[in-house]
């Protein structure tokens, strides 16, 4: 018969290994945001080259990845472009984002430009998606100018926790004509976009003008 | 607010005659400050001495206690060679001691036919001599008679000579034939001073094995300071063992932490560990366990005293278990390691087609070394990790020794500090006594010579 405190010591063993087995979700997701509107549909090669060679290479398997579109109403189903998610073997994450890559190299050949940008509309479609899958870091990228135009009759306003804990960087942020006229334009531009963000519950809005640190927000 | 100098020098002045007349209680109450502190730092001492004494004490006990086990364990092993020795050596003496004995026999036989002389020629020649002296110019018959003797002992002599030059050719392949004797002979004793040399040695080395240890018995310091030297470098031999064992350890982890991915999922986690990384020490460390017990039954190592008293067969059972066991780890290895060049060549063409650099994809690996130097390299760095269990025993066993010998230093120094402080603080209460007693030292002065005259008007009435 085995004595009271070999007894204690093992099912205290099981329960701290069954404690130390975490059920919460390690890996990452990542909603990219394209803006394809007049003032930067140029952009957009450039564009799909960065998150194929920056954001898609950097993801582990496990991680998930939404990409969509900016456009004239962007809250709708049709404007988001690609969704996956990597499977946890990494040869079969590999092959999912090669797929990927060609997915968006053919949006980007065959892709409109549109008259209005609606960037709230496309992150709250995002920030959908990201919610959903229950991501320990939730990461939205916005390759825009950040001017947002909205067409008549369409609104867009954040819930104080539509962005909840999200992580959110402007990325290939173009400066418009206005901004070069005045300066000031583009940084109140991103001070109002920041006090939006924070608002819905993201993290401070990060403008990030050199690419090569992508790799590391997305390591943060 | 400024104070001019009359007021200053009444104040010194004030305050010399009420520190005079405080004197005795400050005096006190600094030797009982002084007290405390120094008492308490004494006590510290006194305290950090015994536990370091006891420690020590404790330390060179199991220390004498290991260096007998070992000193009876190597005379047990002397013991046995001894008999070995002897078992072996002494078990053909009987056959060179027949060869010898045969030998000699041989070699005495062979002499003693060697010492036979032939028979000289008759005796009667004196005879004839005398008889030819009388007889000449005698009678002609007679002179034919002693011509005829002449003859015959001319061609007695002949033959004797002919024999005796027979016999001593008999006698020189005699003596030609002793010789492989005495080669026998001489063999047979080189091998048997050769059988007494070997036991002498073992002798010898198990006089100096006893030697060490009756010292070790005796308690006798140099004894215990020769066995504490040796097992602080048993540990530092052991520990850069260990070292080097590490960094295999760590190699091997990580030739197969990239692979394990493939295998075990890679979303959930231990702690913030992966589950694959996690799964891969686990290999790693199973394997270190592996060759514990491999070590263990093979009777190098002695962790688990239950196993030592294991039956052979059972033992034996538990060996060929844990060598398969090692042997299905190392092809384990072995593969994950191939895989993991796989998955490197993978990782690189995905990144060069992800920027945009085709070509690259389609281009196939130009040489195979690395993957058979991976593969070699996973099959064999579980079998090296398996050895990890004897510096592994070496360093726990040597590095209670140590660290017990590092804590009693600590002690030691501990309380000689401590001690140092307690001096210095009695010392300071001693220099501010008097220091207190120069400041106040007027009014000392000037109470001294009126007590000294109050005693002496009192000695005169």
């Amino acid at each position: 018969m085995v004595s009271f405190w070999p007894r204690v010591l093992l099912t205290s063993m099981i329960l701290l290994a069954m404690s130390g087995c975490s059920k919460q979700n390690w890996a990452k997701a990542v909603g990219v945001l394209i803006d394809v509107s007049g003032t930067y549909k140029d952009q957009l090669p450039d564009v799909v080259k960065i998150v194929n060679a920056g954001i898609l290479a950097s993801l582990d398997p496990g991680d998930s990845l939404f990409v969509v579109l900016i456009d004239d109403r962007s809250y709708e189903q049709a404007n988001l472009i690609a969704s996956i998610k990597l499977d946890v073997r990494p040869s079969k994450a590999n092959q999912q984002k090669l797929e990927t890559k060609q997915k968006l190299q053919s949006f980007a050949m065959t892709a409109r430009g549109s008259a209005y940008s609606d960037i709230s509309g496309a992150l709250l479609l995002a920030a959908e998606y990201l919610r959903e899958t229950g991501a320990r870091r939730q990461v939205m990228l916005i390759f825009s100018d950040l001017q947002e135009t909205l067409p008549k009759g369409t609104t867009r306003r954040f819930g104080s926790q539509d962005l909840r804990s999200m992580r959110v960087a402007a990325l290939n942020v173009i400066k418009l004509k206005t901004d070069n006229l005045d300066p000031s334009s583009y940084r109140k531009r991103c001070d109002e976009w920041n006090a939006r963000m924070t608002h819905a519950g993201a993290q401070e809005l990060q403008v990030i003008h050199d690419i090569n640190r992508l790799p590391e927000l997305l390591a943060e | 607010m400024e104070f001019s100098a009359p007021w200053i020098i009444g104040g010194i002045v004030g305050s010399q005659f009420f520190l005079f007349f405080a004197r005795q209680p400050i005096h006190r109450a600094l030797t009982a400050l002084g007290m405390i502190c120094s008492g308490g730092f004494r006590l510290s001492a006194r305290w950090a001495r015994s536990v370091a004494d006891q420690l020590w004490e404790h330390n060179r006990q199991t220390v004498l206690n290991a260096g007998r086990h070992d000193s009876a364990k190597k005379l047990e092993r002397e013991f046995i060679r001894l008999e070995k020795t002897f078992g072996k050596e002494m078990s053909s003496y009987p056959t060179y001691h027949r060869k010898l004995s045969e030998a000699i026999t041989q070699i005495e036989k062979d002499f003693a036919e060697c010492g036979d002389t032939p028979p000289e020629a008759p005796g009667w020649t004196t005879a004839v001599k005398e008889l030819s002296k009388l007889a000449k110019g005698s009678d002609r018959m007679v002179e034919t008679v002693l011509q005829e003797i002449h003859k015959s002992a001319v061609s007695a002599e002949k033959r004797a000579i002919q024999e005796y030059q027979q016999a001593t050719g008999k006698r020189h392949k005699l003596l030609a034939g002793l010789q492989p004797h005495w080669k026998a002979a001489r063999s047979a004793l080189e091998s048997t001073g050769k059988v007494v040399e070997e036991t002498l040695s073992a002798t010898r080395h198990i006089d100096e094995v006893m030697t060490k240890y009756e010292q070790v018995s005796q308690q006798k310091p140099p004894a215990v300071t020769a066995l504490i030297g040796s097992r602080v470098q048993l540990f530092l031999i052991s520990l850069i063992v260990m070292a080097i064992a590490l960094g295999g350890a760590f190699i091997n982890f990580n030739l197969i932490a990239l692979p394990m991915s493939e295998l075990v999922p890679a979303g959930t986690r231990i702690g913030t560990m992966p589950v694959s990384t996690v799964a891969a020490l686990v290999i790693v460390l199973l394997e270190i366990v592996t060759g514990i017990f491999v070590m263990e039954t093979l009777g190098i190592t002695s962790f688990f005293p239950r196993l030592e008293n294991l039956p052979r067969s059972r033992r034996r059972l538990l060996l060929t278990g844990s060598l398969i066991f090692l042997f299905v780890l190392a092809l384990i290895e072995s593969s994950l390691a191939i895989l993991r060049e796989q998955l490197v060549e993978q990782e690189g063409a995905l990144k060069q087609a992800l920027a945009g650099v085709d070509a690259v994809i389609a281009a196939p690996a130009q040489s195979s070394i690395p993957v058979i130097g991976q593969a070699i390299l996973g099959f064999i760095l579980p079998w090296v990790l398996a050895m990890v269990a004897i510096p592994l025993e070496m360093l726990m066993s040597s590095g209670g020794t140590v660290i017990a010998a590092l804590v009693t230093f600590v002690l030691r120094l501990f309380g000689y500090l401590t001690r140092v402080i307690a001096h210095l603080i009695r010392f300071v209460v001693l220099i501010l006594k008097h220091l207190y007693d120069i400041y106040i030292i007027i009014p000392l002065q000037v109470g001294r010579l009126m007590r000294s005259k109050q005693a002496r008007s009192t000695s005169d009435g």
